[in-house]
């Protein structure tokens, strides 16, 4: 898998990652932070995407301490419908002082059936 | 074997109860006894037997080969009629994995067996000896421009003049539905009047005794007369030319944007090539950008995302037709209470998506650096215990929300080119529907169980059998309007309907028709339920007046009753 590559401003506030499911298909999903070696996770946020509550979450408490380290999603995705034909798409978008970073958003999409269980990282570089 | 024996008894004694009942329901509505049903059997008739075995083959068996036998697809039956013929026994312990039901219908003096199929499955015939054979298999991996898709005529078949199908009355264009879930066909084929017709287990034998005891039912007296169907065609373009292909491409993407050729039998009896699709564009085009959270809190969103186009081109593939037709079609769900896509937190796991939240499960932590390889053995394991908690999230919520409240509205306009040519293409007619249901929520004792439906309709230049001329057909103009209260469980179904329908013939009388129905259903013991319907005709003609009491068995290997409305 080519490494996604997110770069951020060394003086810039603190990331945010907002994961973003489309073809109004139900997701599920978790978000990991690891550390340089790709161990350590710790937990940035998980969560329903029918909620009222934002699929956007701050990543750590300082930007210097993000570099070269890791970052995963992972995500079920259901067809609330099901039956053939459906698609699904996700979308990873990370963004810093309001802005989208460089490289972000990633996305995966591809047909739907009856459900998906997705998987994608990144690794933070600071600049 | 107790209990068994106290139903059947329990059972007899309701049709010696209701003897004196359907004698005075007949003599009421002055029933013609001109059923073919009714009139004495040729001497060619033949008697069938029926063996189902573990290898998942239908024979029908008789003396010689059946040379005349005619199959065709409907909504989500193969059926296979066998003309000159009577059932004579059926031997099934084995329930199939190509179908749930089957069905066998004594019409006149022919004998129609249908399955119902389950999704991906086909049927074609294949002559044999002392009978036939009906095979089946899954269409998976055929169902794309090859000559064994859905809704193509079957290898074998006789093709019988549309003049000679059972034709009920000019309102036989008022389709019985194939299930419930069934789009809707404005114009069945013409052989298809019984489709959804009680079931005589052994037409010669239970079928006979059950005539004698009720002498006001009749054979001839079909589903379309005590089933409409009041939904809005999940495909209207098709619907309007009289076909229902069953391999729709519904394409999501670009990519999947594709067509499809079909072949299939036009209401009238012709053979149709085509080419058909539906699609919901704004799902198509603008889908990626499109949440569930948008779709629940914006009702211009979710409009959008229901609203369907349907497109479909057929050409006839006879001599005796060489027309082109097209149509457009238009579906809009305007309100739908049911819609999976809508959050309901308040209905707990009957709601689909509250289901999900509560059951799918997230996998392992995957590290990053993980060989792809392992990962994608780590999401594959996943997706198969989803998909299984899905399937049953889904299945729960259909069940809990099969009735709630919702509206549709469609228009279909079509036209044709008479010669096939390209340019030539003139206004067809068209249709157009609504249909409102109403699940009673809120109110305790039916909010699960009953529904009530309305349903209206207009057909222009719709094309129908004529009563006067055998094999020909006449145009009208015809307008529809129905009601429909369900309910059920799964021991006992009540159906009430009532439509009315205004028919005119272009250069023709106007005509106008009250039909209604009850229908009762009891489950005996598993698979085996005791049916009876009752209904009448009121139009402006005399000889549209006649009433009807029908009473049958039913046995299916899906232990699903015929009026229990409950997915």
């Amino acid at each position: 898998m080519p490494e996604n590559i997110v770069v951020l401003k060394r003086n810039g506030s603190v990331p945010q990652i907002e994961l973003t499911f489309g073809f109004a298909q139900f997701a599920k999903y978790r978000i990991l932070l690891f550390d340089r070696e790709g161990r350590n996770p710790v937990e940035i946020g998980h969560g329903i995407n029918i909620d009222v509550i934002p699929d956007k979450f701050p990543i750590g408490t300082s930007v210097a301490a993000l570099d070269g380290r890791f970052i995963t999603w992972q995500a079920v995705i259901a067809s609330p419908t099901g039956g053939p034909g459906q698609q699904f798409s996700q979308r990873a978008t990370f963004t810093q002082d309001g802005t989208t970073c460089p490289n972000s958003p990633f996305t995966q999409t591809g047909p739907l059936s009856n459900t998906i269980t997705t998987f994608d990282q990144a690794k933070f570089q600071v600049e | 074997m107790k209990t068994t024996t106290q139903r059947l008894q329990a059972t007899l004694l309701v049709l010696l109860l209701a003897l004196p009942a359907a004698g005075r329901t007949h003599s009421l509505f002055d029933s013609q006894p001109d059923s073919p049903a009714e009139q004495p059997l040729s001497r060619s008739v033949r008697l069938l037997k029926v063996l189902i075995t573990s290898d998942q083959l239908v024979t029908i068996s008789t003396e010689s080969t059946i040379s005349d036998a005619v199959s065709y697809v409907s909504g989500e039956r193969y059926v296979v009629v066998i003309p000159q013929a009577v059932v004579a026994g059926v031997n099934s312990d084995f329930a199939s994995r190509y179908f749930t039901n089957l069905q066998i219908d004594q019409r006149g003096e022919d004998v129609a067996i249908s399955f119902l199929l389950k999704p991906g499955s086909v049927g074609r015939l294949e002559p044999k000896s002392n009978g036939l054979s009906v095979l089946f298999n899954s269409d998976r991996l055929t169902s794309q421009n090859t000559g064994d898709v859905r809704g193509e005529p079957a290898l074998f078949t006789t093709a019988r003049p549309a003049s000679s199908a059972p034709v009920n009355d000019t309102r036989a264009a008022i389709p019985a539905p194939q299930s419930a879930k069934a789009p809707a066909a404005v114009n069945a084929p013409p052989l298809n009047p019984t489709a959804a017709a009680p079931v005589t287990p052994q037409a010669g034998g239970l079928s006979a005794l059950l005539n004698n005891l009720f002498p006001g039912a009749s054979n001839k007296v079909t589903a379309d007369t005590t089933n409409v169907d009041l939904s809005v065609p999940e495909s209207p373009a098709f619907t309007v030319l009289g076909f229902t292909p069953n391999t729709v491409i519904r394409p999501a993407s670009p990519k999947a944007f594709a067509t499809s050729l079909l072949n299939g039998l036009d209401q009238n009896g012709n053979f149709q090539s085509g080419l058909a699709f539906d699609f919901t564009p704004f799902m198509l085009i603008n889908g990626e950008n499109i949440t569930i959270r948008d779709y629940n809190e914006q009702f211009l969103t979710r409009l959008l995302s229901r609203t369907q186009f349907s497109f479909a081109a057929t050409k006839g593939a006879s001599a005796d037709d060489t027309a082109t037709r097209l149509a457009a079609g238009l579906n809009l769900t305007l309100w739908d209470r049911g819609d999976p896509r809508i959050y309901h937190p308040e209905r707990g796991d009957d709601d689909v998506l509250q289901c999900f939240a509560n059951s799918l499960q997230l996998p392992p932590i995957i590290a990053p650096g993980t060989p792809q390889a392992d990962i994608d053995k780590i999401n594959a394991g996943n997706k198969a215990t989803n998909d299984q908690l899905a399937d049953a999230c889904r299945d729960r919520a259909r069940k809990a929300n099969w009735n709630k409240s919702s509206w549709v509205i469609a228009y279909a306009p079509s036209w044709i080119s008479k010669t096939g040519d390209t340019t030539g293409y003139k206004w067809n007619g068209g249709a157009a529907w609504t249909s409102v249901a109403y699940g009673f929520e809120g109110i305790s004792g039916l909010e699960r169980i009953a529904q009530l439906i309305f349903h209206a309709r207009y057909r222009s230049r719709e094309r129908a059998p004529d009563p006067a001329n055998a094999g020909k057909f006449l145009t009208q103009n015809s307008t529809f309007f129905g009601a429909r209260f369900r309910a059920g469980s799964p021991k006992f179904g009540l159906n009430f309907e009532d439509t009315f329908i205004r028919t005119h013939v272009l250069g023709g009388k106007t005509d106008n028709l009250n039909r209604f129905s009850i229908g009762g259903e009891a489950r005996i013991t598993d698979n085996l339920y005791f049916v009876i319907t009752s209904g009448g005709n009121i139009g402006a003609d005399n000889s549209q007046k006649k009433g009807f009491v029908i009473t049958s068995f039913k046995y299916g290997f899906n232990p699903k009753s015929q009026f229990n409305p409950q997915p």
